[in-house]
């Protein structure tokens, strides 16, 4: 058996060389199927794993158009809104005439001042009516970086009335929008973390399974090593030397690598695992027969064959960055404003006074969870899919 | 064997595993009897539900497994018969026939015993939890009984742990095991498969001297018509969760009624016979595929279309010498009898 | 056994030392030198060091010297005399400034790890031994909060929680009344209210794990030979399976409570610097931010040995309970 040269169809050590396929019944369709349709297949089965993959999606898709998505820039002070309370949309209006309209709106905010404990309260103000919209007109913004446009998802109507659907912080900044942009730092360093953990894992894991021997040893040492070191304080550590002067995107890049420093311990010894259990199989051993090269056999043979489970353990590893960057960033040793991840807005709710004043500010933890939530879901359903075989 | 009171006695054994795609009926109307320290094959290929018609006698199903009709009924020492079958699996008065008065013994010596506990300790469990011994009575009773399946150096050796052990020694321990309670029924599904060649003549010959001198029927399960021919008194041959054929060992090789019984007896390899080896053509279907009619038709050479893919053939006993299901010699045969 | 023992002790000490190694780079990483900062210290607050006093200083720590011989002079201190060296910040040996909190972090850690076990352990058996039950669903779905509720939060949550309803504020091991009063059930009493939330956010993380390694570890077990064998002996139920599945899961267990315990300090790192209790979660940060980077090192240091000498342990613990290890 010579090697195909589309590597990824002809994964999986089983896989029945491809032929044209006549009338299929159920079992030929499986017999026949390439790797990643019978993947598929059964991550599709997975209920958990598929709404985990919507909202993942639909959390980058956010992301992504965060300027859209958010009502307000996020940085837009208003310190006659410090600590407003979420407002409550209301969907219908009560005429003059008592009849209900379809009229969607929120209700402004007047203040009054605590007479016992001399602070300042927000009070609902049914008078004050302030109307909503979808796709209205805010402040400027670039879709993408590229198309400048004014509009926004949500928002209200008239630019500059107070729209906090889930409140106000301490500067009196929209906590929904700046959750919304949390999304950015957070969802992204994941990624790029575990772009990087998943390069220093694959190559070293791959080594360290494929050579064996010395090699083997020093790499499951040194990764011995690694996970000896309790991982916050390391980090507390490591991110500490990052310079405050530094530029806020050079932080970001430092904690990243910061991050996968360790994280790619996990992935390598993954990797390995899977290399060592690759090499006895009867696919390798036909290929090295054959007298193919290493690097080919590694290249066609074995990445492939464990591209499935390096990309469940992928996902897998993006929402244990995610906490970790908001671990840092919460205690200080992160990521710092004017940077917005869900870990630094986080930072607000420290104080636990101010918590009590505006339990909102817990709302980018609430995001915290939903990310990891489904990331984990996902991780796992493609854990379960990756092996089509192990039916 | 004819005039002797069985100790065992299964009756239409109907044993069905639910599964979301279907309905597996592993064993389907199963009937056989074994007399006290009579030696009973049963053979089949893998499928043929051999192992779960074990497990079902033992009330060690895994699940979804369960007994969906039939009896089995077993003669205790007491002489009190019982309807396993009725029994809960799980309940006080089953757990005290099962390891006791029935024991068995399995295929993977290796993977069949704990690897984390003394052997000692494993053997002696039965003794205490049946015999009510003193832990130190029951180690005494492990050593007589390893010394008895002919392990050497017995006592020195109870706190040895199975990996220690060569699978010759780790069968011999199974065995042990089984016996520590002087069962009258024991079990045996597929002992010396595991086993390499020489290992397995012992064993089995180790069984079958058990069996003579404990007056202990032996139950044993296999796809190894050689094994078969070595030990068996009687036969059952089955296929897809069905009784093909049975009866007494020497009539049945001598002169073997069912197709598929006769595929298998061409298929053992004999020294010094020419030619290629034969071999069934086909594969065992699907449980769930289940053709209709005759289980084997499929793979039949002597299948009469029309009726061995329509009707599915009852059990037809001959005088004292056993039975099968084929409609070769049933009602279509006479039938043919008559007017050819 | 006593060769296994040695042999994982000898293991122990190149991997210290490659700790050690990481964590003076650590130490080493920030830019300038520990006097340096000294200097600048001193400056903030109006003093002013002569250069005499600074190369006393300088030849003291071996400043002057190459890395490796700093390097060495920092280790043998250590190794040889306990010594870790002085906090510039608390103007006091690191030494005394880090063991009753290591003290503390430990009897936390042994707490959660404790609790851990004996809540977790038997949620995961009637887990997998009662697959899809009901009971089943909540343990895999608490599993699924546990990993996904970020410490932080939780912590946060507790925190709030407690000050809504109590109005009590985080901090410190003893109330006022309680600070320096003789031990008392009262005095008990408080110092429960103080750790109780690090101990159940920290059990709670590691209760989801330990039930989900050891459901899909029974899991495995439940269909093994050996079980068969062993229920065709005549076992209740009951018997079978804490005598042979239970126990044989406990073995990946003890390998996983050994890798947990790095787990349990590193978030007790952040939790108590929430709650601000006196562990060496507080002092690192503290350290770190005032760069007084030798005390730093020595707590991360620490951690780590602490971190070894518990997967020695559980090493040990592995090879009591398997005689597959013990006689390899």
């Amino acid at each position: 058996m010579s090697a195909p040269d589309t590597p990824v169809k002809l994964a999986a050590p089983t896989t029945a060389p491809a032929e044209p396929v006549r009338q299929r019944t159920t079992g030929d369709r499986v017999a026949t199927a390439g790797q990643w349709t019978l993947v598929w297949w059964r991550f599709r089965r997975h209920k958990l794993a598929m709404t985990g993959l919507v909202v993942t999606l639909l959390i980058y898709l956010m992301a992504i158009f965060a300027d859209f998505v958010a009502p307000v820039p996020p940085h837009e002070t208003n310190a006659r809104y410090t600590y407003a309370p979420p407002q409550g949309i209301h969907l219908f209006l009560r005429g003059e005439d008592g009849g209900l309209s379809f009229a969607p709106h929120v209700l402004g905010y007047k203040v009054e001042l605590d007479p016992v404990a001399l602070r300042r309260t927000f009070v609902i103000d049914e008078t004050k009516i302030i109307p909503i919209g979808l796709f209205v007109k805010g402040a400027p913004h670039k879709v993408l970086g590229l198309f400048p446009t004014d509009r926004h998802l949500i928002g209200a109507i008239t630019p500059g009335d107070p729209f906090f659907l889930i409140g106000a912080d301490r500067l009196g900044r929209d906590v929904f929008s700046r959750t919304v942009h949390g999304a950015r730092i957070s969802m992204s360093l994941g990624l790029v973390g575990v772009t990087l953990s998943l390069v220093i894992g694959t190559l070293l894991g791959g080594i360290s399974g494929y050579l064996g021997g010395m090699v083997d040893a020093t790499v499951q040492r040194v990764i011995e090593v690694i996970r000896s070191i309790p991982t916050i304080p390391l980090w507390m550590g490591l991110a500490a030397s990052v310079p405050l002067t530094w530029h806020p995107l050079a932080v970001y890049f430092a904690i990243t690598i910061i991050l996968s420093l360790v994280g790619w311990t996990t992935i390598a010894r993954i990797v390995r695992g899977k290399f060592l259990s690759l090499r006895s199989e009867d696919f390798v051993t036909a290929a090295e027969l054959d007298g193919a090269s290493r690097m080919r056999i590694i290249r066609v043979h074995m990445l492939p064959a464990m591209t499935s489970y390096i990309i469940a353990a992928t996902t897998l590893a993006i929402p244990i960055m995610i906490l970790s960057e908001t671990a840092l960033s919460f205690i200080g040793l992160g990521l710092q404003p004017p940077l917005i991840s869900w870990g630094v807005l986080l930072k607000e709710a420290q104080n636990i006074r101010s918590l009590a004043t505006a339990p909102w500010l817990f709302a980018p933890g609430v995001a915290v969870v939903i990310a990891v939530l489904s990331l984990s879901f996902l991780g796992d359903g493609l854990r379960d899919a990756a092996d089509p075989y192990q039916r | 064997m004819p005039g002797m009171a069985p100790i065992l006695q299964v009756e239409n054994l109907k044993t069905h595993f639910a599964s979301r795609e279907g309905v597996v009926k592993a064993v389907d109307g199963v009937s056989f009897a074994i007399g006290a320290g009579e030696t009973l094959c049963v053979v089949g290929e893998s499928g043929s539900g051999k192992s779960i018609t074990a497990r079902s006698i033992m009330g060690i199903l895994q699940k979804p497994g369960r007994i969906a009709a039939g009896q089995i009924l077993f003669r205790k020492k007491d002489g009190a018969v019982v309807d396993l079958a009725a029994l809960a699996p799980k309940g006080p008065e089953f757990r005290a026939i099962r390891g006791s008065e029935i024991a068995m013994v399995f295929q993977e010596p290796m993977s069949a015993l704990s690897p984390v506990h003394t052997i000692g300790s494993q053997i002696a469990e039965s003794a205490e939890i049946h015999m009510g011994l003193s832990r130190r009575a029951a180690m005494d009773r492990a050593a007589e009984v390893l010394d008895r399946v002919g392990f050497p150096n017995a006592r020195q050796r109870l706190d040895a742990y199975a990996f220690q052990l060569s699978g010759g020694m780790r069968q011999r321990v199974a065995i042990a095991m089984a016996l520590t309670c002087e069962p009258s029924l024991l079990i045996a599904d597929e002992p010396t498969t595991a086993l390499d060649v020489t290992t397995q003549a012992v064993i089995l010959d180790l069984l079958a001297d058990l069996s003579d001198t404990l007056d202990m029927a032996l139950l044993f399960i296999t796809h190894d018509l050689g094994v078969v021919a070595q030990i068996a008194d009687s036969v059952v041959v089955m296929y897809l969760g069905e009784v093909a054929e049975r009866g007494p060992a020497d009539t049945l090789f001598a002169a073997p009624r069912h197709p598929y019984t006769r595929g298998l007896m061409r298929c053992i390899p004999e020294v010094g016979r020419a030619g290629t080896m034969e071999t069934i053509p086909g594969i065992v279907p699907h449980p769930l595929n289940r053709p209709a009619g005759c289980p084997f038709n499929t793979r039949c050479p002597e299948a009469i279309a029309g009726l061995c893919d329509v009707a599915e053939p009852p059990l037809t006993s001959f005088a004292g010498d056993g039975a099968v299901a084929c409609h070769l010699y049933g009602e279509y045969a006479r039938g043919r009898a008559v007017h050819g | 056994m006593v060769a296994y023992i040695l042999r994982r002790v000898l293991i122990m000490a190149p991997t210290m030392v490659l700790i050690s190694v990481i964590v003076f780079a650590v130490i080493q990483l920030p830019p300038g030198d520990y006097l340096d900062t000294l200097v600048a210290q001193m400056a903030s607050q109006g003093d002013r060091v002569d250069d005499a006093q600074l190369a006393a200083l300088r030849a003291r720590y071996g400043l002057d010297q190459p890395l490796l011989v700093q390097y060495f002079r920092w280790i043998s201190g250590i190794v040889l005399h306990g010594d870790f060296g002085q906090s510039f910040e608390w103007n006091k040996p690191i030494a005394d400034l880090i063991m009753p909190r290591i003290g503390l972090t430990l009897a936390i850690a042994s707490v959660v790890l404790f609790l851990t076990s004996i809540i977790a352990i038997p949620i995961g058996v009637y887990s997998a031994v009662r697959q899809y039950s009901i009971g089943d669903h909540l343990a895999t779905l608490f599993g699924f909060i546990g990993l996904a509720v970020p410490n932080v939060l939780l912590t946060l949550g507790l925190l709030y929680i407690t000050f809504i309803t109590f109005g009590l504020e985080p901090g410190g091991l003893f109330s006022r009344e309680y600070q320096n009063a003789p031990w008392s059930l009262g005095k008990v009493g408080d110092l429960v209210a103080h750790l109780w939330i690090p101990v159940v956010v920290l059990t709670l993380a590691g209760t989801a794990e330990v039930i989900r390694v050891m459901r899909a570890t029974m899991l495995d077990e439940l269909v093994k030979p050996y079980v068969e064998t062993a229920r065709a002996k005549g076992l209740s139920e009951v018997r079978l399976i804490t005598r042979y599945p239970v126990r044989l899961a406990l073995n990946p267990i003890v390998s996983k409570l050994g890798w947990m315990m790095p787990i349990i300090l590193s978030s007790e790192a952040i939790v108590s610097v929430i709650v601000d209790i006196p562990t060496t979660g507080p002092l690192l940060l503290r350290a770190l931010l005032a760069q007084d980077m030798y005390l730093a090192g020595a707590i991360i240091l620490m951690l780590a040995f602490i971190t070894v000498v518990g997967t020695l342990v559980s090493d040990v613990l592995l090879a009591v309970l398997d005689p597959r290890i013990r006689y390899a």
